[in-house]
Parts: C-alpha cells; sequence; structure tokens
C-alpha cells in the first residue's frame, strides 16, 4: 500500500467520509453528549480508542475468525474494550463517566465501530486499520467537540466550564445578552450537525450529488 | 486449516470467551479500590449537600447562592470529617430500636432492616441525614434527605437516579426541584401523611396548608418518575417512623448497647 494511501487512511474520515457528515452514522451520541465540551472531549478520545483498538485486534485475527460468527466475534471484541474503558473511566474520571452514562456503554452498538470492522478491518493488514481506526474515531470527535463548542459556548456562555463572555453583558447585570437556551437541548444539536453537513457540501465538491 | 468447520467455530469462541472472561475479571479486580474510593467519596458528597454544604466546583456560586449552599475548599473526605463525625451517626431498625454497626457501611439495598442515620453537624445546626431508595420510571433511583432534629421536617433532598429520561425525569436532580422538598413535614400529629406531587396550579399557594406542608410541584412530562421520587421519600422516610416515635415518647435511651454519646445528642436534640 502506498504511503498517499495510508495518510488518506486517516484524513478521509475526516472530511470526505467522515462518519457523521457523510455516513450519517453515530447521530445518537452526538446529540446527547454535546452540550459540553469536556464530555464531547472524554467521549471522542473514547471512541478513537475503542476504534481503533478493535480495528486492530480484529485486523490481527482476521484469518483465524469463522466467518459465520464473524459479527459475534467482533461484539465480544469491542464490548471488552468499551468495559475497559468504562472501567478505567470509573477509576480515574468518576464525574464524566457519570455524565457519560450510558453513551459509554452504547459505544459497543455505534454503528462506527461495527462498521469499520466490518467494512474495513476484516479485509485488510493490522496496521492501515489501525489507521482507519485512529481516523474514523478522528472524524466522529471532530464534528462532536465543534458542535459542543458552539453549544456550550451559546448555551451556557463557558467553555469547559469556565465563564468566557463577561457577566455584565448579561441582561442580569444591565447588558444585553442572554444564554440561548435552546443550544442545550438536542434538538439544537441536531439543526447544528445539520448546518454543519450544509457547509460542508457547499465548500466539497465531491459530495455534490449531481 | 479449515476454519469454516463446527469444531473449530466452538473451539474459538470458547477460547475467546475464556480470554476476555479472565482478562475482564483482572481489570475489574485492579481497579476495584479506585472505583471505591469514587463511589464513597460521592456519597459523602450526597450526605453533605443533601445538608446544603457543597464543594466547590460541584454547585456553582450563582446556585449557592440562590438555594443557599455553603462552598467548601477542601477535599471531600476532609470536608466530610469536618462536617460529620463517624462516632455519631448510627443504625436503627424498622422498630426503632439502635444497632449497632457503622453507618457509612450500611449497605441500603441489601440490608432493608438496617436504617443509618449520619449526624451533620452544620454550623451548631444539627442535621439527620437518611438515605433513600427507590424505583423510578426506567431504574433505580436514590438519594439523601436531610431532617431536622423533628425526625418530621425535610430540611433538604439530594436525589440521583441510574437511567431516568434526560431532559424529563432526569431533572429530578436538579436543585429547582430539590429546593420544593425544603420544609416540607411527613407527620400530621402522628399520622404520616409523606409528600405529595400536585399536578396542577401552585404547591406554593400560601393558603392551603396541606399544599404547603405535603405538596412538590411534579416535574412536566414526568409523572412517573415524580411519583417515583414521591414513593420513594415517603417510603424511605415512614421507615425511621419507629424511631421517631421512640425518641419521641420516651426519655430512657431505648435499647442499650448503643454508642451512649450518639443516643445522647438524639435525645438531647429532639428534646429541646
Amino acid at each position: 500500500m502506498a504511503q498517499t494511501k495510508k495518510s488518506e487512511l486517516l484524513t478521509n474520515p475526516i472530511n470526505l467520509n467522515n462518519p457523521i457528515t457523510v455516513q450519517v452514522l453515530g447521530i445518537c451520541s452526538a446529540l446527547a453528549v454535546t452540550v459540553k465540551l469536556e464530555p464531547a472531549i472524554v467521549m471522542a478520545i473514547s471512541v478513537t480508542v475503542v476504534t481503533a483498538l478493535a480495528n486492530l485486534i480484529i485486523s490481527l485475527i482476521r484469518n483465524t475468525i469463522p466467518s459465520r460468527i464473524r459479527i459475534i466475534v467482533q461484539l465480544v471484541v469491542v464490548s471488552f474494550l468499551v468495559i475497559l474503558v468504562d472501567q478505567v473511566l470509573k477509576a480515574f474520571m468518576y464525574d464524566l463517566d457519570k455524565a457519560l452514562s450510558v453513551y459509554v456503554g452504547l459505544i459497543i452498538t455505534n454503528c462506527i465501530v461495527m462498521g469499520r470492522l466490518e467494512a474495513f478491518a476484516l479485509g485488510n493488514k493490522p496496521f492501515p486499520a489501525l489507521l482507519d481506526g485512529i481516523g474514523s474515531g478522528a472524524g466522529y470527535g471532530v464534528i462532536l467537540i465543534v458542535v459542543a463548542f458552539i453549544r456550550e459556548f451559546f448555551g451556557s456562555g463557558t467553555l469547559f466550564d469556565h465563564q468566557i463572555l463577561p457577566d455584565s453583558i448579561y441582561i442580569e447585570n444591565g447588558g444585553f445578552y442572554s444564554n440561548c437556551g435552546f443550544m442545550l437541548n438536542p434538538p439544537m444539536a441536531l439543526i447544528l450537525i445539520g448546518i454543519v453537513i450544509w457547509i460542508q457540501r457547499a465548500k466539497v465538491k465531491e459530495l455534490q450529488e449531481k | 486449516m479449515n476454519t469454516q468447520s463446527n469444531g473449530y467455530t466452538v473451539v474459538f469462541s470458547t477460547i475467546m470467551v475464556v480470554v476476555v472472561a479472565a482478562a475482564l475479571t483482572l481489570i475489574s479486580l485492579g481497579l476495584k479500590d479506585r472505583q471505591q474510593v469514587n463511589i464513597d467519596n460521592e456519597k459523602r458528597q450526597n450526605i453533605l449537600k443533601s445538608a446544603g454544604i457543597a464543594i466547590e466546583g460541584k454547585v456553582s456560586e450563582e446556585n449557592a447562592q440562590k438555594y443557599g449552599f455553603i462552598l467548601e475548599k477542601g477535599s471531600v473526605e476532609d470536608t466530610y470529617n469536618k462536617y460529620v463525625n463517624e462516632d455519631d451517626c448510627f443504625i436503627v431498625d424498622t422498630l426503632g430500636n439502635v444497632v449497632e454497626g457503622k453507618a457509612f457501611e450500611v449497605n441500603t439495598k441489601k440490608d432493608k432492616n438496617k436504617l443509618p442515620v449520619f449526624v451533620v453537624n452544620k454550623n451548631g445546626e444539627k442535621l439527620y441525614v437518611v438515605p433513600l431508595t427507590g424505583n423510578g420510571l426506567w431504574g433505580a433511583i436514590w438519594g439523601y434527605a436531610s431532617l431536622k432534629s423533628d425526625f418530621n421536617t425535610i430540611n433538604g433532598v439530594v436525589f440521583d437516579h441510574a437511567s431516568e429520561t434526560p431532559g424529563l425525569g432526569a431533572e429530578m436532580t436538579q436543585l429547582y426541584f430539590c429546593e420544593q422538598f425544603e420544609g416540607r413535614q411527613m407527620y400530621e400529629g402522628n399520622d404520616f401523611l409523606g409528600i405529595k406531587q400536585v399536578y396542577k396550579g401552585n404547591p406554593k399557594n400560601p393558603n392551603d396548608d396541606q399544599d404547603k406542608l405535603h405538596g412538590i410541584d411534579a416535574i412536566s412530562g414526568s409523572t412517573l418518575t415524580t411519583k417515583g421520587v414521591q414513593d420513594m421519600v415517603n417510603k424511605s422516610l415512614k421507615a425511621y417512623g419507629a424511631y421517631k416515635n421512640s425518641v419521641q415518647t420516651s426519655a430512657q435511651p431505648v435499647v442499650g448497647e448503643v454508642s451512649d454519646d450518639a443516643q445522647q445528642t438524639t435525645l438531647t436534640n429532639v428534646n429541646e
């Protein structure tokens, strides 16, 4: 495999083949964990770790997996990694684990993970599979972080829970500004993802349907 | 090797399951201690929070002011030890007797007949914090309620849940909902009335004594979760009824072999 191809494995999912905006996978968790930046980033990292390692492991054992039970094998590997991530978060980042609650568990059924295993890891060598996993996770993460940034900034006036907007501009203190409560609701995440898709399609010619 | 044969498939899946299970067990055992520390600290925080004391950063300054929280800077454990003396806390059973054991170590889910009471000294005021357990719409809900020394008036509550709907039932953890419980009373004379959710109108209606003492404004769209909260608070607090009666009717310690300190402080407080 040529060098360019390998770098494309990493970069393609971030733009041209983005799991969320192009493949429309993993929307559910993208709506749920993007109210604040911090959980979004942890979720992005968790998903990247799980996709990358799952891709690597499945690719390493791809020739030994009986094809009749391959989906089950994939599920076991993914579940193993997700439980691992969950346990580590519980031990070291307890508050975040609570904030992410069921969504960490739901990485198991995150379509991105299963999709990459089935479509890529089963038919490719370990190293490209690892890169593909990292790329897909990163593509998912980028959208999550963009959406979470907008939602936290306009919804709460904070970033990473630190107040960014000066207190004096708020209406309570005689200013003109008020936080947009709608930003904190899940529908706004869907609208924002829609806007991201819109901007991406407008800029990237390859994605435009004839 | 034929990777498609039945025998191979069986062997493959057996090995896979054993390897994964062994690995997960090791990880779980290795991280257990750290996780337990986190769980204990959360419990400590909840006990303090129900009494109106929070660790800085866990409750924003704005909310602390609005809902009257004392903000503490130190670690969870230090703060807990500052307000709670482990020897003051005690356990009662459903008959009202004080039983031996450490209040903090009681597993309220398993041991239904052991009811722990945590005593929080909040700037000279003694608050009695008791755990609440119940069922919401989708799964378990739990929390802590701090009671004034009459064991009747709620001083504050904190709730948590396993899997209530975000934006609806999950709102039960929010301060604006918990705040309503402040000042609600469980008993009227000797009758247990508990709290009651109000669907329509204003539970803060100053003309309606019933609502003022027992009414809780339900969360819109989460009738069943709110009902779960109502049942949880009523059931959990009712269990302490026998103990409440025993400390109110007798001036003598109810049963021997008690940490005398705990018994004494309770009694003096009730008699005050």
